[in-house]
């Protein structure tokens, strides 16, 4: 057993930290939520020159060939910076290329991820807004060597500016079992007939809806098998989940902190308000989910990277981290008063983005069934 | 990152899961449930405690039960990981005892006197003898050092007069804080002594009376330790006069993470499953199939998971030659939260059966060896006994976070 990271990736996420410190401050994450891009050129072109685009692709595609909990440290960096842009959406396209691409699909993507040429993102979500195998209703249907794409995705981040989006979609019909007639598409959002329209959320993490009439794919563009690609997207969701598990960690440990700040330095009634034991109880409590979360997040993580059964473990994460985000933003507000609640206050850049990552991949609930369904019940 | 336990902690984890399911069958008696090992009157707590040593003595056999002592004192020195994985298994399987010597045998071999030594320590490792503790009193609970017990010196004894109570005062020998300097700050004037409570016929010694005390449902749970005059020889001393304090805080690097606790949750979740399941058989309402009750029993589940992982990290950090310390009272606050809520939820789902004693008889089958119901009871003690919620939450804000006092 071994819980500590490596010296390699203590390196990496001090590396991490400072990148974002020096290259997106809090400044440029509030330049940002006003851009209609959501990050510069520049930055992302950044992003690839220090390796992040590259960290798990293999190094004969032009990367550094790491590991998944390597990206998960990473990605907990990027939830403690709240760094804008497409960077989770483009990393988990990788891990499904990765996992489930030809060797002609990865030499043709990988290269250009890890260089900055292309952002991806993953395109699930349907507006019935579900993410069992019954909500994948996108019609592909084949003609000749391509598919022929209509129906919409809803909750695509980031699709606004990606050039690759991995579209799940159904190519036979739903029958009894739903698992079955599933297909993962690479399409090119250059593809005549596709539209995407940017949605307001309160996270202004950059939501579209992306809407396919009559969109021509090649055949050679299917992810996995043709039909049978509901376990490869299964394991992708569950990668998905476990990756935003990390990324929602970093932002507590963050939460936590700028909370625990705030309580020493702010007094009434002559004294700081963290000398009162209520305040104290919460943030005894707050850390204790912060923690919880950290541990519980990278033994499903670790798992998945080993390809062990994962299933329990990676949505007793989610489950636990959802719910917890929650308390933890709720209590540090609390903590706050009403200067925490502004928006010149850092806080609710945390609490707004934890509540969007609260649902993503898959909410307490969702992952509460999927438990009990492991738990043979 | 490796969250898997070492070949030799799997190796132990296997063998003495096929040990426990060869040697032991709960008898009905309740030894594992910590508070609950009490349940029930004088008779079966008597016996409970018979059967519990009988098998301690097969794990004395096996080697296992001072495994993490040091070697000079017979131990083998086992990893922590090895111990954490007999723990994890040992409570998993419901086994009544595990590792010997509490918390009396790391104060002895680190303060205790020769004959002490000499006397006590192979009879704590051969599973022979048990202490009683005498820390609490009706005043010093959560403020323990403000203990009043007092105990003067007279010629070569001690003489004390004072009241402990919350233990069971049932023990030949007790190990006991009392105030030697009432002038003193109060955690310089404690001293720790390993004294005879009875004699060799099993008599309290004189100056010494011991009163019961029932727990709302009238089950003997603990006892009152009246001491009058009582004379105890100097030669009792843990470490030094007024320094006892510090003698009874030694804890050495036995593992600690508390693992047995999500072990024995998911125990009881896995019972409680397999009940409902069986009932449903017998042709009453399947309870699982209810969302609700799904999603209460997952929810359980997702946080038997986190807190093993905080048990964990805290085995990994000792492991690592690291002391633990918030992330022991995480463990312990959780732990005790999540032990109420999973055994008073899941006696609320099970209805009237939720409230039945287990004594009941055989037509009444209830899930953990028919104790649920009682454990939920119970249940109210673990957030207080052995530190309060409470203190454990100032811990965790203080000495982890640094909040100020």
């Amino acid at each position: 057993m071994d819980l500590g990271l490596t010296e390699d990736q203590e390196m990496l996420r001090s590396m991490a930290r400072e990148f974002i410190e020096a290259e997106a401050p809090r400044t440029y994450v509030r330049d940002m939520e006003e851009d209609d891009r959501g990050i510069t050129t520049d930055l992302w072109q950044k992003i690839a020159q220090v390796g992040w685009l590259g960290l798990i692709v293999p190094e004969e595609h032009g990367g550094t060939g790491q590991s998944l909990v390597d990206l998960g440290i990473l990605m907990e960096e990027v939830g403690h910076g709240v760094l804008p842009g497409p960077f989770f959406n483009t990393a988990l396209v990788t891990v499904g290329i990765l996992d489930s691409g030809t060797d002609a699909q990865k030499a043709e993507y990988l290269p250009k991820i890890a260089n900055g040429d292309i952002i991806a993102s993953q395109a699930i979500m349907e507006p019935y807004s579900r993410l069992d195998a019954g909500g994948i209703n996108l019609e592909a249907k084949k003609q000749g060597e391509n598919y022929v794409l209509n129906g919409s995705k809803l909750f695509v981040e980031n699709a606004h500016v990606s050039d690759l989006l991995l579209v799940p979609v159904r190519t036979s019909k739903a029958g009894k079992n739903a698992e079955k007639g599933i297909t993962l598409l690479l399409v090119d959002t250059n593809s005549d007939g596709i539209k995407v329209d940017k949605l307001k959320t309160i996270a202004t993490d950059n939501q579209c809806e992306v809407t396919f009439k009559n969109v021509t794919v090649p055949a050679a563009n299917v992810l996995g098998e043709a039909n049978n690609g509901w376990d490869t997207l299964k394991l992708l969701l569950q990668k998905g989940a476990s990756l935003r598990c990390c990324q929602m960690v970093g932002a507590l440990q963050e939460v936590l902190d700028m909370t625990v700040e705030y309580v020493k330095n702010r007094v009434q009634f002559g004294r700081p308000i963290g000398s009162f034991q209520a305040i104290q109880h919460y943030c005894a409590n707050m850390a204790t989910d912060v923690d919880g979360s950290r541990f519980i997040t990278y033994q499903g993580l670790w798992r998945l990277g080993e390809e062990l059964p994962s299933d329990l473990e990676v949505s007793a994460a989610k489950a636990w981290v959802s719910d917890s985000a929650q308390r933890v933003a709720a209590t540090a507000h609390q903590c706050h008063g009403a200067i925490g609640f502004t928006q010149e206050h850092d806080l609710q850049l945390f609490t707004r983005r934890l509540k969007a990552w609260e649902v993503s991949f898959g909410d307490g609930d969702y992952h509460r069934e999927r438990v009990a369904q492991a738990m043979a019940i | 990152m490796d969250f898997q336990l070492t070949k030799e902690a799997q190796a132990i984890r296997d063998e003495a899961r096929d040990f426990v399911r060869k040697e032991w069958k709960n008898p009905g008696h309740d030894l594992t449930g910590g508070l609950a090992a009490w349940h029930g009157d004088e008779d079966n707590r008597h016996a409970g405690g018979e059967i519990a040593k009988e098998f301690a003595k097969k794990l004395v056999d096996k080697g296992w039960y001072t495994m993490h002592w040091p070697k000079e004192f017979g131990g083998e020195e086992a990893s922590i990981e090895k111990q954490l994985a007999y723990r994890e298994v040992m409570s998993y399987e419901d086994a009544p005892a595990s590792l010997g010597g509490g918390l009396v045998a790391p104060v002895l071999m680190v303060h205790g006197a020769d004959w002490m030594k000499q006397e006590f320590l192979p009879k704590l490792a051969s599973a022979d003898i048990e202490f009683s503790q005498g820390f609490s009193e009706p005043d010093a609970g959560s403020d323990l050092a403000g203990l009043k017990t007092r105990a003067v010196r007279d010629g070569d004894d001690y003489v004390i007069n004072g009241q402990k109570i919350w233990g069971t005062y049932r023990n030949d020998w007790i190990h006991i804080l009392v105030r030697t300097d009432a002038d003193a700050p109060k955690h310089r004037g404690i001293t720790y002594l390993l004294a005879r409570l009875k004699d060799e016929n099993g008599d309290y010694m004189p100056g010494i009376t011991v009163r019961g005390i029932p727990d709302g449902t009238g089950n003997h749970r603990w006892d009152e330790l009246f001491m009058e005059n009582w004379r105890v020889p100097a030669q009792s001393i843990i470490g030094e006069e007024n320094r006892g304090w510090y003698a009874a805080m030694t804890t050495l690097s036995f593992e600690r993470s508390n693992i047995g606790r999500p072990a024995q949750l998911l125990r009881t979740l896995e019972d409680t499953i397999d009940w409902f399941a069986g009932n449903s058989k017998k042709g009453t309402e399947d309870t699982l199939a209810r969302a609700e009750i799904r999603n209460r029993l997952a929810s359980w589940r997702v946080e038997v998971e986190m807190l093993r992982m905080l048990c964990y990290r805290v085995g990994w950090m000792q492991s690592q030659g690291l002391v633990p310390q918030r992330e022991s009272s995480m463990v312990k606050a959780t732990g005790d939260e999540l032990f109420q809520r999973i055994y008073r939820g899941i006696a609320q789902i099970m209805g009237g059966y939720g409230n039945l004693l287990p004594t009941n008889g055989p037509n009444y089958k209830l899930p953990v060896n028919d104790f649920l119901p009682a454990r939920g009871w119970q249940s109210i003690g673990t957030s207080i006994g052995g530190g309060t919620r409470e203190i454990q939450k100032n811990i965790i804000a203080q000495r982890g976070l640094g909040l100020p006092r």
